[in-house]
């Protein structure tokens, strides 16, 4: 199986649609509050939430900033399967 | 020759095709030339602190961090490019030669930009209302 990463800048609240193998959200430090469907990213964290193998996720991840002094900025990575691709 | 076919629709009709094409492609243009490049800024704004980071000059960094370039503060790159599409409409509305047709092309920009700032805001406040339960 191939894969490809795609990174994504979010900076506003918006919603994602997973549709890969793994995806992470990345709050650089200093950045203002994210929750990515209700779950707080702490400062500097990234939630990385991967699959089986095999596996695609199909979530809607909405992504909402809360304020603060900082930037409004979440970096998204998704890991994506290569169609028409295979081992060997 | 030429016919003209949107002159042969109900007004309705030919109303809603030109104001829905024009704000389409006023915001798709609004989005390429103003949003993206605010955009790739933030991110190259990010780089270059994470590459100060990376030779130590975290002091710098800090510094840097504190200057939150535009599209990255209190107005994200969707929402000025909403604002400037919306002026833009506004003031071609107030300038352009009176006729039909630059009534349904400016109505068509000032209810696009009008309605995805509006969107967007009711979005954000839903959610936030739904975590806050």
């Amino acid at each position: 199986m191939n894969t490809t990463t795609e990174i994504q800048y979010v900076g506003e609240a918006t919603m994602i649609t997973s549709d890969c193998i793994a995806i992470a959200f990345k709050r650089p430090t200093g950045s203002n509050p994210i929750n990515i469907s209700g779950y707080p990213l702490a400062d500097g964290e990234t939630l990385t939430i991967s699959q089986n193998v095999g596996d695609i996720d199909r979530t809607q991840y909405q992504i909402y900033f809360g304020s603060g002094a900082g930037s409004d900025e979440c970096y998204v990575f998704r890991t994506l399967i290569i169609d028409g691709y295979n081992n060997g | 020759m030429a016919k003209n076919i949107l002159g042969k629709l109900p007004g309705d009709v030919s109303q809603i095709a030109v104001g829905a094409a024009a704000g389409a492609v006023a915001m798709t243009a609004g989005e390429i030339l103003i949003a993206q490049p605010i955009r790739k800024n933030i991110v190259a704004w990010r780089k270059k602190i994470q590459d100060l980071k990376a030779k130590g000059e975290t002091a710098a960094a800090e510094e840097l961090t504190k200057k939150i370039p535009m599209g990255a503060g209190a107005l994200s790159a969707t929402t000025i490019k909403d604002l400037t599409v919306l002026g833009l409409g506004i003031a071609a509305k107030a300038v352009a030669p009176k006729s039909t047709y630059t009534e349904y092309v400016t109505d068509g920009i000032i209810f696009f930009a009008v309605a995805d700032l509006l969107t967007r805001k009711i979005a954000a406040v839903s959610y936030q209302f739904e975590q806050d339960k």
